[in-house]
């Protein structure tokens, strides 16, 4: 992130700003994509938080902050991607596999299939300060930055997802046991 | 795959082989063109509505309330007979009659911050003076509801790194003291919302947790009664001591919230749609019967835009009406005058029986950093960087008053007898 750039955006730069913007896209398009399971909705979420981040950058006190920033805006424009969608009744619990980019890192298919699984299963914040966390590879301190909640509350609700993530795991494993050949 | 499997290491790696590295080729494009059409806000604006990132890490931690100190109960105890002295006195020679708690009263000083000091002077701009306060780093003063003290943010007087205490003084600025320090947010916790009893102030942090600090007993709570609401912001009280603040579901949802007045149960009213920064700073009517804040607005802005309507509802039939459809600006933070005819938002009147609404000046706001109405309810003020406006309620051009270089934020006008 080119310091530079930022403070050229706050002052009303367009041409700094789109810089900027195209470097983060592929970034928050990863985050988006993770945490939405949808490629059209993640491509929504990039489009809102970038947007909004051009109307507010003035606001921006510290350059320095823009990575966390534009992080917390992806974030709560996946929020409400999630949050319309969910209105329209198509979120829950279906199946709509986002096709895979690049080379499987995980082993078996399988077990990508059930995390895949276990993880659609996660409300959407679980899910958010799961990809904060493994993903972009945040701290406590810098999720709870990102997500404007306590370091303590950050933890907390880490922990819980991960919970519920082994809880998801495991109930797909049972299901599998009693309908053998067929998905949880 | 069981739970045994190590899941923190199975999903680091499903993540890396399932998120894509980079976008489609045409979303970065659109988002340039998006934004080439598109005016970023004025940094008061953006700042104003919500702080985009704190920018330190240390904030959020553990909250630290009270400390040993001897030294600062001895000046306690020292301040509380001094008080019951000047209250005793005051007594005896029949002093000037306290204005009611809520509706309309007569017009007194002008508070504003102006660099981590607060400046009063009379609403005709005379008699300006800098208070002499033990603290430093002041901000948003806020005068009692009888106008005879005023809280406000200041540095903690014992250095804590990330902390913000809460003081309160008599309104000459004479015997401030803290009542309350812990790390609420250095950026912008809320706005300290007097009780009707000037016995407590509400106010939330910047994590969005809302609190009350007992004056007298110098302890603050956290106000939490229900699991199902995640964050709760800007708290403002009605007459009989019941709480309306904007509240936050687990799912992000935003929404207005009511809290009981022995603050133990809350509930969520049925509004119109708001995001992002729809329902900060509400504001309940004198008559305590329906309670002003902003919602989206979905007729004179797209929802790309985000522009926001002022609405009322009455909490105890549901009934919402929306006040300024047709007004394309930004219509934010509002606040009753005290006869409840009018509402005032950051550079804008509007008619509380949606008559109309009459912006202080051009383009977003009016330039103005905050609008309040003033205690006898004639004037609406825009607080401008070293200037004061102040417009007429009933219409007409407004007042201009020269303040001092470097005022900027919150302003409190304070209330007195008539």
């Amino acid at each position: 992130m080119d310091r530079a750039l930022v403070e050229r955006a706050r002052d009303g730069d367009h041409a700094a700003f789109a810089t900027l913007a195209e470097a983060a896209t592929g970034r928050l398009y990863g985050v988006a994509t993770l945490i939405l399971r949808d490629s059209d909705r993640a491509q929504d979420a990039v489009q809102d938080a970038l947007v909004s981040a051009w109307r507010d950058v003035r606001g921006l006190r510290d350059p320095d902050a823009w990575e966390a920033w534009i992080h917390r805006l992806v974030v709560r424009a996946c929020y409400r991607e999630a949050d319309r969608h969910r209105r329209r009744r198509l979120l829950a619990d279906t199946f709509d596999p986002t096709p895979s980019t690049v080379g499987d890192g995980s082993g078996h298919l399988a077990d990508r299939d059930e995390i895949e699984r276990g993880f659609r299963r996660l409300n959407v914040e679980q899910r958010a300060i799961l990809v904060l966390h493994f993903h972009v590879g945040l701290s406590s301190a810098e999720t709870s930055l990102v997500l404007g909640i306590p370091e303590g509350t950050a933890r907390t609700r880490l922990h819980r997802a991960l919970r519920a993530m082994r809880a998801a795991l495991e109930a797909d494993a049972r299901a599998i046991q009693l309908n053998p050949g067929r998905p949880a | 795959m069981t739970a045994t499997h190590d899941v923190e290491r199975d999903l680091t790696r499903w993540m890396e082989a399932v998120a894509p590295t980079r976008a489609p080729d045409h979303v970065a494009p659109a988002i340039v063109a998006r934004t080439r059409a598109i005016r970023p806000r004025p940094r008061w604006l953006a700042r104003l509505l919500e702080p985009p990132m704190q920018t330190q890490l240390s904030l959020g931690r553990a909250l630290g309330f009270g400390r040993s100190a001897r030294p600062i109960l001895a000046v306690l105890l020292f301040v509380a007979l001094l008080a019951g002295v000047v209250y005793v006195g005051s007594q005896l020679h029949g002093q000037q009659s306290l204005p009611p708690p809520f509706g309309v009263a007569g017009n007194g000083l002008i508070a504003v911050e102006v660099d981590g000091a607060i400046v009063t002077m009379n609403p005709d701009g005379s008699g300006l003076r800098t208070l002499e306060l033990p603290f430093e780093g002041v901000s948003a003063a806020s005068f009692s509801r009888d106008g005879t003290r005023f809280a406000a943010w200041a540095n903690p007087s014992v250095s804590e790194p990330g902390s913000r205490s809460i003081i309160v003084a008599n309104a000459d600025g004479s015997s401030a003291t803290e009542v309350a320090t812990g790390r609420y947010g250095l950026d912008r916790p809320s706005l300290l919302a007097w009780s009707p009893d000037d016995k407590r102030l509400a106010f939330s942090s910047n994590a969005d947790r809302l609190y009350v600090v007992d004056i007298e007993a110098r302890s603050a709570r956290e106000l939490a009664p229900s699991s199902q609401i995640d964050r709760r912001r800007d708290p403002a009280w009605a007459p009989d001591g019941r709480l309306a603040y904007r509240c936050q579901e687990a799912s992000a949802l935003l929404h207005l919230c009511v809290m009981s007045a022995d603050l133990a149960s809350e509930r969520v009213l049925e509004t119109s749609l708001g995001t992002e920064f729809a329902f900060q700073h509400s504001s309940w009517s004198h008559d305590g019967t329906r309670i002003a804040y902003y919602v989206n607005d979905a007729i004179d802005h797209p929802a790309s835009e985000y522009g926001w309507d002022v609405a009322t509802i009455n909490p105890e039939t549901g009934e919402e009406r929306i006040l300024s459809v047709g007004t394309p600006e930004h219509l934010i933070l509002p606040t009753w005058t005290p006869d409840d005819r009018y509402i005032v938002t950051i550079g804008a009147i509007i008619a509380a029986d949606g008559s109309g609404v009459r912006l202080m000046g051009d383009g977003a706001g009016g330039g103005c950093n905050w609008s309040e109405p003033s205690p006898d309810g004639r004037w609406a003020s825009c607080v401008k960087e070293g200037s004061l406006e102040l417009f007429p309620i009933a219409g007409g051009p407004p007042t201009i008053i020269e303040t001092v270089a470097g005022t900027a934020g919150v302003m409190s006008w304070q209330r007195v007898g008539n």
